[in-house]
């Protein structure tokens, strides 16, 4: 087994190339080393980030990023522990969601780049805005994630987002899909904390959400 | 010759320059808007659609119609449902073919036997009667690689495209038959050409090794089989490094996106198709006078000389959250900024 970065780009290759046993070695070899979470931040997150930053650099396809998340999912899934926690010892509670749509894909990659990272993550799947609101309500999540394919149901955040400062109730709306990355300034139009262009943006940003105040 | 729409999209597509720029606004939710109709009372009356369709040809003078009544007509032909909102365009619902193992035994519908798709046929047939032969009529239709998400959903789609080589197959050819039959029918009834939707060959989604292997392939076989001209639409998606593939399509008009360079998009079509685009369709919502303008002014001057270029937005359908006084600063700009010949400052 090589160094740690030459075994994050095998991993990395593997995904691409959709070799599943190749990734599940390396995988269980780094788990069996340094703990599953260990093994995402030092395989499976590296690995995810630099296909996100190949798509956007147009040098990868989404077909490609889907499939290496999928596969990291799959491989993972079986080693997390039930609540990872974050870095202050406690679980962020985030939750994904579709807003009025049935487009899934966008959802179905940040799931799986957030899961493989070692989060925990609710799936609402689609959700009207009742049903948006009475589940932060009921559920309290710390983020919400938000997938929007058309310009009506990213308009629709801008809604939920007044709805929920009126009942007081406080979560970290993170955006994301084609309406906000063709207009960069719709996501602090409709009152979102931040907006990412690819699922391992959600990663970070959720990382950034999470971390303690200084 | 008396400048008529027709003659200005024959010109573009010659490469040649005529009176001004042609104009393709794909206004399709307004002429709810100025109807005073929700969309769903709209589209589901093929009356009330050529009478939108002429208003807004009426008010803003652009250079095509559509009998266009929403792609997710198609979803709803497979045995799928329509959700309809107020506020834009009709979506399609849950995936039709729930699970892979019913692909083998998939069959594609006819078109006769599908309501929805006769009423946008009646559309088309009342937009030709009241238009005659003067003003082109855009037919749309989901192109085999793309409808497979509509039937399928994007995720189980892309597994089977990935990973299941036969089912793949067997989705394309029955996507083909029913592109190919839908596609005719418009053409029939009298659309000047068909706009293929193909947002899944888009080198944002797949990568160009299968765009080559696989989505070319399926773009120009379904072509062929068209009696009438195509258009290929990416879905928004830049087409300037994928030009000599779409060249080979047999597609006479490509859409550009908004997010690439309209002259480096022309340059790189070189002749072999016209290039259409590339407004910034989710922008122009919050566009002023001004700004619409400088805009319109901008894609004038990189990509009307010489023909070969109809102005239109990236998308394929503007926005419903798009003012009709916006839409009325386009058309004034277009009409004033894309005539010919087209100046240094355009």
């Amino acid at each position: 087994m090589g160094d740690v970065q030459s075994r994050d780009r095998e991993f990395e290759d593997a995904l691409l190339g959709l070799d599943r046993v190749a990734a599940r070695e390396l995988l269980h070899a780094c788990a069996r080393e340094q703990g599953a979470l260990g093994a995402a931040e030092a395989l499976v997150v590296p690995a995810l980030q630099r296909i996100g930053q190949g798509w956007e650099e147009g040098r990868l396809a989404l077909a490609q990023v889907y499939m290496a998340g999928r596969i990291c999912e799959e491989l993972f899934a079986p080693l997390l522990p039930e609540t990872p926690p974050d870095g202050t010892g406690r679980c962020p509670k985030v939750a994904l969601a579709v807003v009025e749509d049935r487009h899934m894909l966008g959802r179905r990659m940040v799931l799986a780049a957030l899961r493989a990272a070692g989060f925990a993550v609710a799936d609402w799947g689609s959700a009207d805005l009742p049903e948006l609101l009475r589940r932060v309500e009921t559920e309290r999540p710390d983020i919400l994630l938000l997938s929007a394919l058309m310009l009506p149901s990213a308009l629709r955040v801008r809604e939920l987002r007044a709805r929920l400062d009126a009942r007081g109730l406080k979560v970290r709306l993170v955006v994301g899909g084609a309406p906000f990355n063709f207009d960069p300034d719709l996501w602090r139009e409709v009152g979102a904390d931040a907006m990412g262009r690819s699922a391992t943006d959600a990663i970070r940003i959720v990382r950034e959400l999470t971390e303690p105040t200084p | 010759m008396t400048p008529t729409p027709m003659n200005r999209l024959m010109a573009a597509l010659s490469h040649r320059e005529t009176d001004r720029v042609p104009f393709f606004l794909f206004a399709t939710l307004h002429g709810a808007r100025l109807m005073g109709l929700t969309p769903r009372e709209y589209f589901l009356d093929a009356r009330r659609v050529v009478e939108g369709q002429l208003r807004m040809r009426a008010r803003w003078d652009h250079d095509c119609l559509t009998g266009f009544l929403g792609a997710a007509l198609e979803h709803e032909a497979w045995g799928g449902r329509i959700l309809w909102r107020d506020d834009g365009p009709p979506n399609a619902g849950e995936p039709v073919v729930r699970r892979v193992e019913e692909i083998p035994a998939l069959e594609p519908p006819r078109v006769h036997d599908c309501p929805g798709l006769l009423r946008s046929l009646e559309a088309v047939r009342g937009l030709r009667a009241a238009a005659g032969a003067d003003v082109p009529i855009v037919g749309v239709a989901m192109a085999p690689l793309s409808l497979a998400v509509m039937l399928l959903g994007f995720e189980r789609w892309l597994d089977v495209l990935m990973e299941h080589p036969d089912l793949r197959d067997r989705m394309l050819r029955v996507g083909e038959e029913f592109c190919v039959e839908w596609s005719n029918a418009q053409l029939e009834a009298g659309a000047t050409a068909v706009a293929l939707f193909d947002p899944v060959c888009s080198p944002l989604l797949i990568t160009p090794a299968m765009y080559r292997d696989r989505g070319l392939p399926c773009q120009k076989r379904t072509i062929a089989r068209l009696r009438g001209p195509a258009a290929l639409h990416l879905g928004s998606a830049p087409v300037t490094g994928m030009a000599d593939e779409l060249a080979q399509t047999g597609a006479v008009i490509v859409a550009a996106s908004a997010m690439e360079d309209i002259a480096k998009a022309k340059a790189a079509a070189a002749g072999r198709f016209t290039i259409l685009g590339n407004l910034n369709a989710i922008l122009l919502r919050n566009w002023d006078a001004q700004c619409v303008d400088r805009e319109v002014r901008r894609l004038v001057a990189a990509a009307a000389r010489g023909g070969g270029f109809i102005l239109a937005d990236n998308h394929g359908e503007i926005p419903w959250q798009v003012s009709e006084r916006t839409l009325d600063e386009l058309a004034e700009a277009v009409h004033v900024r894309g005539r010919y010949p087209v100046g240094a400052e355009a």
